[in-house]
């Protein structure tokens, strides 16, 4: 962010402006912002645990995640309670629930990450070139969308799902293509309704070309709106990694995606083993919590005005 | 705004085309043909079905022809209005969808008035006494509804009223006129489920769009009138603010209807979902462009009805 | 010697001496089936209709074209008789279910059966013009079946002979011991020549077209809500059966299924057993509802096993199955899948041939000393590190499994995986995907292995002989893996009347597969499982999940104490 420039972001409703936020330093940024938005604090240290488990991994998960563990005279612990010897108990063949649940972010930050950087980033330059370019290139694109919209998504990813095979790799896939609609959507309107205002009509009336009003008008704008998209679909991305799994379609059944964990429980009966779902489910439920109190925190700093109706109004899904 | 809404109406059938080829295509190249699932079975146990067997069966239903084949041969059908056999049943297709869409309909709306009754109350509270404890708790709750995922929240109430209460909603479905009674009971707990992710989102809207109102020049004029807090609330903030919240519900309803196929099986409701995840286990793909079509259609519909809303009920607003 | 030979003869099929009665006639061996036998005395009926649930949405209608248990024949079969079943209380016999009695000739090549008095729904007699017909549709050359082909192993299209309108004359293209064994499956049901001649064969799959004899009519066949039958009063079994109706509601999701069984929506699950339940579920239901739900299992229903898809490396060596069959733990993995802490364990090692029918082929003893399956495991897995090392994997590979997503299978495939990473170096990625899409796979061999399960259909210990080494291609053997000596035997046997030189020829198929080559590892015996209200008495467990699917002989006794867990 610039300091000192005043970005304008319109909805259609109203014409507002929001100052961006005087250039200081990162820390003091970061203090102000936690003092101003607890939550978002709250949020944004949730992120941070759940960067460090999954870098420190190795180090801190007693056993490997796919190990069956065996114990003297052969016997292997299935469904064992939590308890000192496995804190969180032990999963249907036998495997340590606490090393799964640490591997497990690895994987969640995984296709979160890849989720966000390959489908967010994507669809936010589609989106821009739809609004940006001429009409048939809109018009193409728009019909696209809205095929996508109309089809539940649970179909199309369904299938991509059952073609490609099941792979994290491809579920991140499955996720990018879920996103398009939303995000090309989204992105499109607003930068439509920046193209259309008072400064940018100026601008191009003394002829600036299209790329300079593109990057020095509309791109701070969208770094906003990207921000904000990209910490919404992270948890998004990871919530639907655990129904794509819940469907039969995720990861493998022995990587220790938390999503794969809940399934295998729900499947092997709540009542048995509640442990084995309920640290799984917790993990997804905070971790995504985390991310939607941090991206609400974000949508409120960065764009305080950015809550009025229309299409701006489906950014804060 | 006539020629608006003309002109989307007629965008509808590239883009059902644009779905239907979609799902089509899609289907084409997953593995498993309806052939393999009326030999081998959709689920459970199978015989040891033989090649010569499966391609004989192809022969019969037609699924040998060519892909562009047997896509155009079901589009002329449709546009004669007619939806073809379920490739499982053996019945008409339309037999099966006739009654469930009204039943899935039912449900969404439903979670919908739910989520919209819960949702505006706890967003307006929130956003009257923002940044307080109360606004904590609500937007804590509605964080609670983005990030619980549909399904486990379904298996979790069937588990706890199973347990606890030992009731389950009776099974054996009847419609709302048949029986009333027994048809809220039975969609109650689904509604709610469904009704619960909605509420989220619906109540951040709404949230959001009370605070901007609330700063708004107008009603600094009815305050500096003298009017009274609540009466500035109640008739003129709220008013204003509720839009943006019917039009999001709008393209929610959309997004509804994908969460209604987890929650139908979960809960057993015989509308569209289960019939959906049925032909998608059954590779009935009559049955499943027809849903396709059906959903898309109304999807369409009802966004083109919200934008058109949209642009009649705020005169400040015209799309170009 | 002939008397001694159907003395064998009986014994092998099943017929217990004393029960049934047989006359000596110059002919052949006689047997008669009284009706009624001593418990339908027993039985209460109740005004009231039996509810049950079940899981599986029934597409086709016509039990001749059947291919599959839950979806197809357990709908239908409720509506027909056979010409002989499996006594439903003592489901290892085969008596007579159409028929009165049959005699066998002398040199067993000729069934002749008598007809009791019955009717079709529609009022018309059962004459013998219906069973020629009925058999013939069944061997109809060109016609799909995939469960009644066997049939056309024994049984030449149209060369039954009518005698009478209460007799016919069935000959059989050898003496075997299997005849009436395959003629007494639940899918070789009789239909009425006046209504299925003229039935088109996709006229004949839709619901209600067909009408049989049976203790039910279909009432009405809702798609995913329920399926409806109404009592036969004209049955010809008077007094059966013994409920006014039966209705299964259709619902979908397992843990739903389980709970209405919890809060007594239901009385009972379908089939009433399907390998979907397994055991442990059921006895958590029994002890949750402090035994009103009754768990009910087959022990050894159903098999989980490997398949090697042979048309690329790496298990296109022999040499690499071989290390595989010997380095699985069976033991472990049938621990880890089939046992549960507070139930004990309902499965047992996977075996290459059922022990069915009263016929051990493969007993506990001898496996605990065999290749693959003797514990502890460290001579097999070093022979097996050796095989991979000669084969050139010394440190392993990579490969893909191909496997359905149903729980207990997955929870296979995770042990088998891992088992296979820590002994032999072999990286297993699990895809685990729905059925018609794990099939599809299997059948075009995209993936290096596939885990899949098979139920035991007939009792008899040839059962899986003919599933997985008789065909060639398709979903049981899918790169036609032959052994020249297995194919005589397995020829052999089906025609071999002595039981002594029969079980001789079984134990020699059993030593050829052990070397380990096959393209199959048999992993773990799983049961086939269900619920039933304590209140409903006369059900007995059959061996195989594939029997007993008529609920005809089924009472409820509301006074029945409930019985101590």
């Amino acid at each position: 962010m610039m300091a000192g420039r005043e970005t304008v972001v319109a909805s259609p409703i109203l014409e507002t402006r929001t100052e961006s936020p005087a250039r200081a330093a990162p820390w003091i940024a970061v203090a102000r912002f936690a003092r101003r938005k607890p939550l978002g604090a709250l949020g944004g240290l949730i992120v941070l645990a759940l960067v460090a488990t999954a870098l420190l991994a190795p180090l801190i998960s007693p056993y490997d995640p796919r190990q069956i563990i065996r114990e003297a005279n052969n016997r292997v612990p299935v469904y064992v309670a939590p308890g000192s010897a496995y804190p969180m108990g032990t999963d249907h063949v036998g495997r340590d629930i606490v090393s799964r649940i640490i591997y497990g972010a690895r994987i969640s930050l995984y296709v979160g990450l890849g989720a966000v950087l390959i489908g967010v980033t994507g669809w936010f330059v589609v989106g821009m070139v739809s609004a940006y370019a001429g009409r048939l290139v809109d018009l193409i694109v728009q019909r696209i969308v809205d095929a996508m919209m109309a089809v539940p998504g649970l179909i199309i990813v369904l299938a991509i799902m059952a073609v490609l095979g099941s792979s994290l790799n491809n579920v991140i896939i499955a996720i990018v293509i879920g996103m398009l609609a939303p995000v090309v959507r989204t992105v499109r309107s607003q930068v439509l309704s920046v193209k259309e205002m008072e400064y940018v009509v100026a601008a191009r009336a003394i002829g600036a070309g299209s790329a300079r009003i593109i990057v020095r008008h509309i791109m701070p704008n969208c770094l906003a709106i990207y921000l904000i998209l990209a910490t919404y679909y992270l948890g998004f991305a990871i919530i639907l990694e655990a129904s794509l799994s819940f469907l039969g379609v995720g990861v493998p059944p022995d990587v220790p995606s938390w999503g794969g964990m809940l399934t295998a429980a729900a499947q092997g009966h709540v009542t048995k083993a509640p442990w084995a779902g309920i640290f799984p489910g917790l993990a997804i439920f905070i971790v995504v919590l985390g991310f939607n109190l941090l991206g609400d925190a974000l949508r409120d700093v960065l764009e305080p005005r950015l809550r009025g109706a229309g299409p701006a109004a489906r950014l804060t899904r | 705004m006539g020629k608006y809404a003309i002109r989307r109406t007629l965008l509808f059938i590239p883009t059902l085309l644009v779905a239907t080829i979609l799902v089509f295509t899609l289907f084409w190249i997953v593995p498993g043909d309806p052939a393999l699932t009326i030999l081998a079975g959709g689920e459970g146990d199978s015989g040891a079905v033989l090649p010569e067997q499966l391609q004989q069966l192809r022969q019969t239903l037609g699924l040998d022809r060519p892909i562009y084949v047997q896509y155009a041969s079901w589009l002329t059908n449709v546009l004669r209005g007619d939806l073809g056999t379920s490739l499982w049943y053996k019945t008409p297709v339309w037999n099966h969808l006739k009654d469930r869409f009204l039943v899935t309909m039912e449900l969404a709306v439903m979670a919908i008035v739910l989520a919209i009754g819960a949702a505006v109350p706890l967003g307006v509270i929130s956003a009257v006494k923002q940044d307080t404890g109360l606004d904590y708790l609500s937007r804590m709750f509605s964080s609670v509804g983005i990030a619980l995922p549909t399904f486990w929240l379904g298996i979790l109430i069937v588990y706890a009223f199973a347990t606890f209460f030992e009731w389950l909603p009776p099974l054996g479905y009847a419609t709302l006129w048949d029986d009333p009674l027994l048809n809220l009971q039975q969609l109650i707990l689904p509604a709610l489920t469904l009704a619960f992710n909605d509420l989220a989102f619906t109540a951040r809207v709404t949230r959001s769009s009370m605070l901007e109102v609330m700063r708004e020049d107008y009603l600094r004029t009815a305050r500096a009138k003298g009017l009274v807090e609540m009466r500035v609330i109640g008739r003129h903030a709220l008013k204003n603010a509720l839009l943006p919240v019917l039009t999001v519900s709008g393209y929610q309803f959309a997004r509804l209807l994908g969460g209604v196929i987890i929650v139908e099986s979960i809960f057993v409701v015989p509308g569209m979902g289960t019939l959906l995840i049925d032909s998608i286990i059954h590779r009935d793909f009559i049955v499943l462009q027809a849903i396709v079509l059906l959903i898309a259609a109304v999807v369409l519909i009802l966004n083109l009805m919200v934008d058109l809303s949209y642009g009649v009920l705020d005169p400040r607003v015209r799309y170009q | 010697m002939l008397a001694i030979s159907l003395l064998l003869l009986m014994i092998i099929s099943g017929v217990p001496a004393p029960s049934a009665a047989q006359t000596p006639s110059p002919d052949g061996q006689t047997f008669i089936f009284p009706w009624p036998p001593d418990w339908v005395a027993r039985g209460r009926y109740q005004k009231m209709v039996l509810r049950g649930i079940t899981g599986f949405n029934p597409g086709q209608w016509d039990v001749h074209a059947c291919g599959t248990l839950p979806d197809c024949l357990m709908p239908a079969s409720p509506q027909f008789n056979g010409l002989v079943y499996h006594n439903p209380v003592n489901p290892d016999e085969i008596v007579c279910d159409l028929c009165e009695s049959w005699t066998v000739s002398r040199d067993g090549k000729t069934y002749t059966f008598h007809l009791r008095q019955a009717q079709w729904h529609d009022g018309q007699p059962v004459i013998a013009e219906d069973i020629k017909f009925s058999l013939d549709r069944i061997t109809e050359p060109g016609a799909i079946r995939v469960r009644t082909g066997v049939l056309r192993a024994f049984y030449e299209h149209q060369s039954a002979q009518v005698i009478d309108d209460r007799t016919i004359r069935v000959p059989i293209k050898f003496a075997s011991p299997l005849f009436l064994e395959n003629l007494a499956s639940e899918y070789m049901k009789m239909y009425p020549k006046h209504v299925a001649r003229n039935l088109s064969p996709e006229d004949a799959q839709r619901p209600g077209k067909l009408i049989g004899s049976g203790p039910w009519k279909l009432k009405e066949f809702k798609p995913n809500i329920s399926i409806e039958y109404v009592r036969n009063p004209n049955y010809f079994k008077k007094g059966l059966p013994y409920f006014d109706g039966m209705i299964f509601t259709i619902v979908r999701d397992y843990n739903r299924r389980l709970a209405a069984m919890q809060v007594g929506q239901a009385h009972t699950t379908e089939g009433p057993t399907i390998g979907t339940y397994g055991s442990e579920d059921p006895m958590r239901m029994q002890r949750e509802t402090k035994g009103r739900v009754r768990a009910i299992y087959i022990p050894e229903a159903v098999q989980t096993y490997l398949v090697f898809h042979m048309n690329k490396p790496p298990f296109q060596d022999p040499r690499v199955r071989r290390a595989v069959f010997l380095a699985v733990d069976r033991h472990e993995l049938m621990k880890i899948v089939r046992c549960a802490e507070s139930f004990g364990c309902f499965g047992s090692v996977g075996t290459f041939l059922p022990n069915k029918g009263g016929k051990v082929v493969e007993p506990p003893e001898e496996l605990a000393q065999t290749k693959g399956w003797r514990r502890p495991k460290d001579q097999d897995l070093a022979e097996a590190k050796a095989l991979m090392a000669s084969a050139g994997y010394a440190n392993g590979f990579k490969a893909t499994l191909n496997l359905g997503n149903v729980p207990l299978v997955v929870r296979s495939g995770e042990v088998l995986a891992e088992q296979l990473r820590k002994g032999l170096g072999i990286d297993l990625t699990l895809e685990p995907v729905d059925r018609a899409t794990q099939v599809d796979r299997i059948m075009r061999g995209t993936h290096h292995a596939s885990l899949d399960s098979s139920g035991v259909i007939i009792l008899d210990p040839a059962d899986y002989l003919n599933q997985h080494y008789l065909v060639s291609g398709g979903q049981k053997n899918p790169d036609g893996w032959r052994h020249p000596r297995l194919t005589d035997i397995i020829q052999a046997q089906a025609k071999e009347l002595e039981p002594v030189k029969r079980l001789r020829l079984l134990k020699e198929a059993v030593e050829i597969l052990r070397q380990g080559e096959s393209h199959m590892v048999p992993l773990s015996w799983g049961s086939s499982g269900g619920m039933m209200d304590y209140r409903l008495q006369n059900f007995h467990v059959p061996g195989s999940e594939q029997i007993v699917k008529h609920f005809e002989h089924i009472w409820w006794d509301p006074e029945a104490p409930l019985p101590r867990n």
